[in-house]
């Protein structure tokens, strides 16, 4: 039954991958004229909104030398008519065709392409110096391609993986049964931080997703001022959020670091698959934290800290940053964010659907003795010895 | 084909500032914003020193409309890039996107950071009707629905700073060009209205 779902699962989300995988290959980002923001409500036409184009190309023949031109606009009308190139119907692809396709014409004026700074006494923002910085178009290029399609496929890839692991191997049972007696695992202020920390992390997620995603796919649906409400609220929720997510971190990291400070046993572990596999019949021995929950532990405090500083240089723009620190911080940000989704997509499989027994470790804070020997024996042994639990004989077959 | 640019002329420019002040006057730009600046480089270097009145470009494939992540921001047919305040939600995104810093933002919001992003409209208002009490608030005058160049170059006593039809401006600039017998270019062009075609 569990298998069943996982291979229906994996179908439908090898689908999605599909489906994202020919949109890789299909986007263009190129901008063109809309008139007014796109999806109705607030047209702008230049029809309605501006004079028309041969008034204005007239009109600027009044900035001319002023010796052409007079001392000043009021002076006098501008003279006779100008040729203008300007068509109301052409299409908006076109239009912005002919308008790249100009650079020849201008060569002569065109300078390379470079960053270009002096100073100026308008001190309103801090980089205000900076008259080109022409790699905004670079940061542009990246953050409307990589994150989004790269971010789709591997969101979705990690998913089909999961599906296509539980329809092969199913859930992973406790091989003695359970034993109907249960072991103290996590005390309530670690379960506690750890509710936190997980809820906070799961609205950063659909808040930050909402902002990577939403223009694409909410806004056709919401329309653009539901969707503008939508998304102000989770830029707002997005940054609020801030500080139960780094309490929660930090205290994580102190409450278990003494735990997953890497041993030789995780390699072990490791090179066993974790004793995942379908024939594997033992666990590797594991205290604690087996390697892959340190795995997990690990990329929560790196992931989180990257998260943390880059969000934080994002709030409070230009503060400590230049063009190049922001560009660099929002790049890192999403490509972390992705990354450590998928990371806890698989954390999330593991603790619920994919292993019967370990759900309750966080959950009431107590384990299965069973589950306890089978998957963190060196600890079971570890309990015993110290007399937080006692002995009892073996369940009988 | 045509479609509107700025223009400043380098060489003829003082560094007077007149442009910025007039833009804030004009548009009654809050506290704490420009839309307008003047950059010198070069500063104190015989023959190198250039002053540079800068805004937004209203560039061509504007990098701000494509990473926008509510896509409030538009470009109309006369290539001029204006800007919904109603959707904004103040990300800083179109400024990290922005290769001339355009966009300028007032102190509010989460931790006081981040509020509606502001910048030039070329002197187009925004999406409400024109000169409609609601527009003019929010982005100040629409000289072009009035048949009106950007007050910046109209006003400029250089006449260094240009606004208008791309090709007459090039036109106009060429003839100065050849008339003084040099120019340093039409600085930002490159980036602004040939900016690489970024497929993805
Ligand atoms: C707790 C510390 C964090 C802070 C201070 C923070 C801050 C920010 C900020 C300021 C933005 C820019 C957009 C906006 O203004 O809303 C952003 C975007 C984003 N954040 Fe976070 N964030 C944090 C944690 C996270 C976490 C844990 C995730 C996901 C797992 C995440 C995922 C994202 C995503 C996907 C975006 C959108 C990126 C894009 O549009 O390219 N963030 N974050
Ligand atoms: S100059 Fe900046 S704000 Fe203006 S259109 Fe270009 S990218 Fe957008
Ligand atoms: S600050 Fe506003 S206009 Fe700029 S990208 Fe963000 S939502 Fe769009």
């Amino acid at each position: 039954m569990v298998r069943a779902i996982g291979g229906i699962a994996a179908i439908v989300f090898i689908a999605l991958f599909g489906i994202v995988l020919v949109q890789t290959f299909n986007a263009r980002d190129l901008v063109v004229p809309t008139n007014g923001v796109i999806g109705g409500g607030a047209a702008d036409p230049v029809s309605d909104n501006a004079a028309d184009y041969q008034t204005l190309a007239n009109r600027l023949q009044l900035q001319r030398w002023r010796s052409d031109a007079g001392p000043a606009p009021e002076a006098e009308e501008a003279s006779g008519a100008v040729q203008v190139n300007f068509r109301a119907d052409q299409a908006p692809g076109e239009r912005v065709a002919s308008w790249l396709a100009r650079s020849e014409e201008h060569s002569e004026f065109l300078q390379p392409r470079r960053k270009i700074e002096g100073h100026t006494w308008v001190a309103a923002n801090p980089v205000v110096d900076v008259l080109t910085q022409p790699q905004g178009r670079d940061w542009r290029a990246f953050r409307n391609s990589w994150p989004v399609y790269g971010g789709g496929l591997f969101i979705f890839g990690v998913c089909a993986v999961l599906g296509l692991f539980l329809a092969w191997r199913g859930r992973v049972t406790i091989r003695e049964g359970e034993s109907g007696e249960s072991v103290p695992r996590f005390g309530l202020v670690e379960r506690a931080n750890h509710w936190m920390t997980a809820t906070a992390f799961i609205l950063l997620a659909l808040t930050g997703l909402i902002i990577l995603y939403g223009r694409s796919l909410l806004r056709p649906l919401l329309g653009p001022q539901t969707f503008g409400d939508l998304a102000s609220g989770a830029a707002w929720l997005h940054t609020a959020l801030l500080v139960p997510f780094t309490l929660g971190i930090v205290i994580m990291f102190v409450a278990w670091i003494r735990h997953n400070l890497p041993s030789r046993l995780d390699w072990e572990w490791l090179k066993r698959g974790g004793g995942m596999g379908r024939d594997v019949s033992l666990n590797p021995p594991a205290r604690k934290f087996n390697a892959g929950q340190k795995i997990v532990f690990w990329g929560v405090i790196i992931g989180g800290s990257v998260l943390v500083a880059t969000g934080l240089t994002m709030m409070f723009p230009f503060l400590w940053a230049g063009y190049d620190g922001m560009e660099l911080g929002q790049s890192i940000h999403v490509v972390a964010a992705i990354l450590m989704i998928g990371l806890i997509l698989g954390h999330i499989y593991i603790g619920t659907l994919g292993m019967e027994g370990a759900f309750p470790a966080i959950w009431s804070g107590r384990v299965d003795r069973n589950w306890a020997k089978e998957h963190h024996s060196l600890w079971y042994e570890d309990l015993l010895q110290r007399g937080r639990i006692y002995s009892r004989p073996a369940v009988e077959d | 084909m045509a479609r509107m640019k700025f223009l400043c002329d380098a060489e003829r420019c003082i560094d007077c500032n007149a442009c910025s002040v007039a833009c804030k006057n004009e548009h009654e730009v809050p506290w704490g914003m420009v839309r307008r600046r003047v950059i010198t480089i070069n500063d104190g270097e015989q023959g190198q020193e250039r002053s540079i009145s800068i805004a937004c470009m209203h560039c061509t494939d504007a990098p701000c409309i494509a990473v926008c992540p509510v896509h409030c921001i538009y470009q109309n047919d006369y290539g001029i890039v204006l800007h919904d305040k109603d959707l904004c939600i103040g990300c800083g995104y179109c400024f990290y996107a922005c290769p001339f810093g355009a966009p300028q933002f007032p102190r509010q919001s989460n931790f006081g950071s981040r509020g509606k992003m502001d910048k030039c409209t070329f002197c187009a208002g925004g999406p409400e009707e024109a000169n409609s009490d609601a527009e003019r608030q929010k982005y100040g005058r629409n000289r072009i629905a009035e048949g009106k160049l950007p007050l910046c170059a109209e006003m400029c006593s250089t006449r260094a700073l240009l606004a208008g039809d791309g090709d007459q401006l090039t036109e106009i600039y060429r003839e100065r060009v050849v008339k003084r017998g040099y120019g340093s270019g039409a600085w930002g062009w490159e980036t602004a209205y040939y900016g690489p075609e970024t497929g993805s």
